[in-house]
């Protein structure tokens, strides 16, 4: 079944069972034919927590299969193949060169595959590689990991306070991130290669993905010779602004110097502008948004309100006000229920639906939805196989043989 | 060959961060990406006050191309200024929309009204027009008016609910992330897919990207977590479903750290023979899940050890070659003049016509057989000449009229 969506038509295969795995969901949720290529014994992120039910270190079992595999493999195909074997490999040479793109971590490269040559082969293919450090240089070799990459590539000092023992951003951003580049990467070179450009290798670099934010500091610290330090407010909010407990939750306001007396204005019209009215008429102009008290007379003004009708107000006199939230606020939100930014996909195992997201692109001509749920491991074995010219007796005979 | 995007023209309309960076991603790729600006509505990233050169000079509200910042988010396009407010301002803009493949903007959706592009009315200019939008919540709706940026996405999209350490206050997420993540990523995609869907069938198409749904996007499993088991996604420090222990470990010094990732078995075993600390050498540590669960034990035992190392950098090389994954915690510093995978790959030295040689990031999407070209961001209006003669064909003449009715800007 062709998926709908603005990439109906292309077909890639995905390797993936480590970070970038963000990649081929969004092929998959925009249209594309993704194949998720996993070993006999399934993918590990088939184990990979949180599980359905299931108690923090236990095991995914029939019962209490992984959601994290559900999310990121809903809209899929799925087959088993065991590419150390010599019969594994020739299949998975033979769909290498039936598909437009391929996703990998390093198994390609494991079961000898040459990327450079595989990208250099016609039909063209595109090769898209995510790896810790890329796949050159010193640090090639290294072992990494999501935490390890946003370490490395500064990303972590952008949040926290100095000496304090930094913190990841969650959830997996800097493999999240890394799904986004190696998706772009592969739609650019697949464009390249409709106009003739012949195939690619996109060599995705988690660490250096995770380098990205910190665009702003680069030339800061290397020119002006003062050094990025974290400390608490590292995002530099213009006063009143920032984080704010209203009756039931936290919220972000970001009024800027010059619109102080619009938020005012909010704060009396609910009533709970008094103090902030006060402190005014004692330190007008500069005075007020200046004033040490400012921070804590609005929060203690906010603290008393409801969330939503404050934001509300605050964004129709044109100033910033978005909340905080959690997952359970996300899925409760009649903004995006409205919207229908939840869709549910079926956990094939287990047979229940649950609610999860779609891709956030609307796409006004060519619909993306996720059009089936997840694969049972070697689900479409018969079918993918088949289009290889392996008949019903030589899978068996794989199947016994633990090719497949 | 070319760059696979060559041919490709965007019309910018877009400002600050998360929309530039957005079509800077594609012009690396050969796209021809023309800011459309004014000179009484400066892009207020052109003034940002991160500088090309030495301290904060005094014109650091005045001159418009000087912005470290604007300049990294900005590679590679042409300017154009044009007067908006005027008719004949509106015609060039629309002229240059007939002309073009893809108009990319996070500029509030009544801006694009305003100017006559919003989608239904751009299509009837050019009828395979892409418009990808980036509104804070809704192009149209009662939230279409709304407003928000970097920091504070991350707080809607969830993303701080689910970062830092257990007990930790809710912080800022520093320079803005989604600026730089999930927004201009998304929007990047969206622009490449609608152009892969108008390669197929020839339709052009509007598309949405509400930065609001884009950044809670990178919530990962959590949603499902939520709606599948009730539970809600907390914040978890370091702490790794796979990998135990797993932790950022404080070295000697200030601010000195390094992350060490134990996902196997073997991995830990090659750790305890390393630090040689008998508290750890244990049978029912010997697997993960003997581990879990004693994770502060674990990291006190760990960070004991890597407290007596005060060269982060030599400890990740040495942990590395024992086979245990780790990393240091790098400053920029260490970032450009040590790490051989960043250092000279991820920035290229650029000489600016205003001020000295500086550093651009490189695209993070890095293709080996074609690559991406750093090119200098425009100086304010530095293109409208060339963008009126090449891609309009104006002769000096008819420019000379724009230009005497305020067109030009």
């Amino acid at each position: 079944m062709a998926g709908t969506g603005p990439l109906a038509g292309i077909r890639v295969l995905d390797l993936i069972d480590g970070m970038g795995v963000y990649g081929p969901r969004l092929f998959a949720s925009m249209g594309a034919d993704v194949i998720r290529v996993e070993p006999p014994g399934g993918a590990a992120h088939r184990s990979r927590e949180p599980l359905y039910r299931g108690q923090p270190g236990a095991t995914a079992n029939a019962e209490s299969p992984s959601l994290y595999f559900l999310h990121y493999n809903a809209g899929k195909r799925g087959i088993t193949l065991d590419a150390s074997q010599p019969r594994g490999r020739e299949l998975l040479a033979k769909l290498l060169g039936q598909v437009d793109a391929v996703f990998d971590n390093g198994q390609l490269a494991r079961r000898g595959f040459d990327l450079q040559e595989l990208a250099a082969a016609e039909p063209p293919l595109v090769v898209v590689s995510v790896t810790p450090f890329g796949l050159d240089g010193e640090r090639s070799e290294w072992l990494g990991s999501d935490l390890i990459c946003q370490a490395m590539g500064g990303m972590i000092q952008l949040f926290g306070v100095r000496n304090e023992r930094p913190a990841r951003f969650g959830p997996e951003q800097g493999s999240e991130m890394s799904g986004l580049a190696a998706a772009l990467g592969a739609l650019i070179a697949l464009f390249g290669s409709r106009r003739g450009n012949g195939g690619e290798l996109v060599d995705i670099a988690v660490e250096r993905v995770c380098a990205l934010p910190t665009l702003q500091m680069g030339n800061a610290s290397l020119f002006h010779q003062f050094g990025f330090r974290r400390e608490r407010v590292a995002a530099g909010m213009d006063m009143p602004g920032g984080l704010y407990r209203a009756r039931d939750g936290y919220m972000t306001i970001g009024a800027f110097r010059v619109r102080s007396d619009a938020i005012v204005e909010v704060m009396q019209q609910f009533g709970a502008g008094d103090e902030l009215v006060e402190l005014r008429d004692r330190s007008p102009g500069l005075g007020f948004i200046d004033s040490p008290d400012l921070g804590g007379a609005l929060a203690r003004a906010v603290a008393t309100l409801p969330r939503q009708e404050l934001m509300e107000a605050i964004q129709d006199r044109g100033i910033h006000a978005l909340p905080v939230t959690d997952s359970e606020q996300l899925v409760s939100d009649p903004f995006l229920q409205q919207r229908s930014f939840f869709v549910d996909v079926e956990e094939p195992i287990l047979g229940l639906s649950f609610s999860d997201m779609a891709v956030p692109m609307r796409f006004g001509a060519s619909n993306a939805r996720i059009g089936r749920r997840p694969p049972l491991l070697g689900e479409h074995n018969d079918e993918v196989f088949a289009s290889l010219g392996v008949d019903g007796d030589e899978l068996a005979r794989l199947a016994e043989a633990e090719v497949v | 060959m070319s760059l696979p995007l060559e041919g490709i023209r965007i019309v910018d309309l877009s400002f600050i961060v998360a929309g530039p960076l957005a079509s800077r991603l594609l012009a690396d790729f050969g796209a021809d990406v023309v800011r459309i600006e004014s000179r009484s509505r400066i892009d207020g990233a052109r003034v940002n006050p991160v500088r090309l050169y030495g301290e904060l000079p005094n014109d650091a509200n005045t001159n418009t191309d000087a912005s470290g910042y604007f300049n990294d988010v900005n590679a590679g396009k042409r300017s154009c200024t044009l007067n908006l407010n005027t008719a004949e301002g509106l015609e060039l803009l629309h002229a240059i929309v007939r002309e073009s493949d893809v108009i990319c903007s996070n500029l509030a959706p009544a801006a694009l009204k305003r100017w006559g592009l919003a989608y239904e009315d751009a299509k009837e200019l050019n009828p395979k027009i892409i418009v990808v939008h980036m509104p804070t919540m809704e192009t149209e709706g009662p939230r279409s008016h709304w407003k928000g940026f970097g920091d504070p996405f991350a707080g809607a999209g969830g993303l701080k609910s689910v970062s830092g350490h257990p007990d930790s206050e809710i912080l800022p997420f520093g320079h803005h992330f989604p600026d730089f993540s999930a927004n201009p990523f998304h929007a990047a995609i969206a622009v490449m897919s609608a152009l892969h869907h108008r390669e197929t069938t020839g339709e052009g198409q509007f598309v949405e990207l509400s930065q609001y749904e884009a950044t809670a996007s990178m919530m990962g499993a959590s949603i499902l977590r939520y709606t599948a088991n009730g539970e809600v996604a907390e914040r978890i420090g370091n702490r790794d479903s796979v990998a135990v222990p797993h932790n950022i470990y404080r070295c000697a010094g200030d601010e000195s750290w390094c992350a060490i990732a134990v996902q196997t078995d073997e991995q830990w075993r090659a750790l305890v023979a390393l630090i040689g600390a008998p508290d750890l050498d244990r049978p029912d540590f010997a697997t993960a899940e003997g581990r879990r669960g004693h994770e502060a034990d674990l990291d006190a035992l760990i960070e004991r050890w890597t407290l007596g190392w005060d060269d982060r950098q030599a400890l990740a090389e040495t942990l590395q070659q024992a086979g245990v994954p780790a990393g240091p915690f790098q400053n920029i510093e260490e970032m450009v003049r040590v790490d051989p995978t960043l250092g000279a790959n991820h920035f290229e030295q650029l000489d600016h016509p205003v001020g000295r040689e500086f550093l651009v990031h490189r695209n993070p999407v890095h293709t080996v057989r074609n690559p991406a070209q750093t090119r200098l961001a425009p100086l304010l209006g530095a293109d409208t000449y060339d963008v009126l003669t090449e891609v309009l064909g104006f002769s000096a003449e008819e420019i000379a009229k724009y230009a005497e009715a305020g067109a030009l800007d």
